[in-house]
């Protein structure tokens, strides 16, 4: 049984009947991860996740610094 | 399984950083254990081997977050107890290991990319031993002799881990649940955790706050993979990386399909539309979700610096899922 069997009537067709998705979805994963899709061949470009804006104190206290990035708490 | 703790590593570590402060002299700085970090591993003879320059790629991605571990998971009662010296020498373990692991994660996740086996050999036993040896100045006695078993096992663990992924699909699609993935992927982050093990343990803390603190710290990662896995569900999909969003959208085409060996894969674009459209993405970006939630709440009260960065994760992830809800309903 091949998949194509499977598609309901509303996603037949390849495009589902949902005109620019993709690149729409495709512009918001990019903006998350803060790069234009031209640069997108390093193999080492990720989610940016982790990248918190925070320089922490020896006394216990947690500065957070604004670095002007996209990501965490920027 | 696709690399884990994401970063770009296009700007060099000046331009990031610019608007820091690292004046104070007892701050434990983000960046200030991201170069001396480098400044370890610059120190290898092996720094001239192409090898190395695979793996310096990660060392200069500032991930905060992960520098700062051995603080944020320093117990609030203990503050006083440990010198900013040897959480430090924590952390610029901790940032090898995990500089490390993303090197290793680049050699499974994308294939043609191993280096020549000797040099790879070389480099990595020259790091092991660069890491040991950071935790070993600050780890002695009764919390050595605790913590280095338990990085033993976090390494063979992520060595399976590593061959697991390794093995990728290839028409027949394995059924994977959410608990089985989260397993895997719990094994996969498993050395990154190495310096909450080792703060706490240097601290003499109870069993059950060092129990609380790696599933604390194991939720992030959870969090972090699953919000990965959800923006990568394209290039997972095409590199045969089985994570749990590609096995959670290839069900939507395979669901009547009982006969393993008569599926057939959709194309790339196909894949990602029905991902969107069935909710996949999303439901992965909910579990991220919850997960950092989790980890939030583990963190009271003992690790109170941890909440807010958690809380951050949580409405990032939060405004993702909600965008690309709208898209989907829009369309």
């Amino acid at each position: 049984m091949q998949h194509e069997n499977h598609v309901d009537d509303r996603l037949a067709g390849g495009s589902f009947g949902i005109s620019g998705l993709l690149a729409r979805a495709r512009h918001r994963s990019e903006q998350e991860q803060g790069y234009p899709a031209s640069e997108s061949t390093s193999p080492y470009v990720s989610a940016a996740l982790g990248q918190t804006p925070y320089v922490a104190v020896g006394n216990g206290a947690i500065v957070v610094q604004r670095r002007g990035c996209g990501n965490w708490n920027c | 399984m696709p690399q884990v703790f994401g970063g770009d590593v296009c700007a060099s570590r000046a331009e990031r950083s610019e608007g820091v402060d690292p004046a104070a002299s007892e701050m434990l700085s983000a960046r200030r254990v991201g170069e001396e970090a480098e400044r370890a591993a610059l120190s290898l003879p092996l720094k001239q081997e192409k090898v190395f320059e695979s793996y310096y790629t990660y060392l200069t991605v500032d991930e905060p977050a992960v520098h700062l571990m051995p603080l944020h998971f320093l117990p609030h009662a203990s503050r006083a107890q440990v010198g900013e010296g040897s959480l430090r020498e924590l952390a610029v373990a901790g940032k090898l290991e995990y500089a490390r692991n993303r090197w290793l994660d680049e050699i499974v996740d994308h294939p043609g990319s191993a280096p020549a086996l000797s040099p790879a050999h070389r480099l990595n036993d020259a790091l092991i031993a660069l890491i040991n040896a950071r935790y070993a100045s600050v780890l002695d006695g009764a919390a050595g002799a605790s913590f280095f078993p338990v990085l033993s096992v976090l390494h063979a663990r992520h060595g399976l881990s590593l061959i697991l992924d390794g093995a990728r699909f290839e028409g027949v699609i394995p059924r994977i649940t959410l608990e089985e993935y989260t397993e895997h992927a719990t094994t996969r982050h498993g050395p990154v955790r190495a310096p909450v093990d080792a703060v706490l343990l240097l601290t003499g803390a109870a069993d059950d706050l060092l129990q609380r603190a790696r599933s604390c710290w194991h939720n992030w990662a959870l969090g972090v993979q699953f919000y990965d896995d959800a923006l990568d569900v394209e290039e997972d999909f095409r590199n045969r990386n089985l994570t749990w969003v590609v096995g959670r959208a290839l069900e939507h085409f395979h669901r009547a399909a009982d006969n393993p060996t008569t599926r057939r894969m959709p194309d790339p674009d196909t894949f990602y539309e029905r991902a969107l459209a069935e909710g996949v993405v999303s439901e992965a970006l909910s579990h991220a979700e919850s997960f950092f939630a989790e980890s939030a709440r583990l963190a009271e009260p003992a690790f109170p610096s941890w909440v807010p960065f958690q809380k951050a994760c949580v409405s990032q992830v939060r405004r993702l899922r909600e965008d690309y809800e709208k898209l989907v309903t829009g369309a």
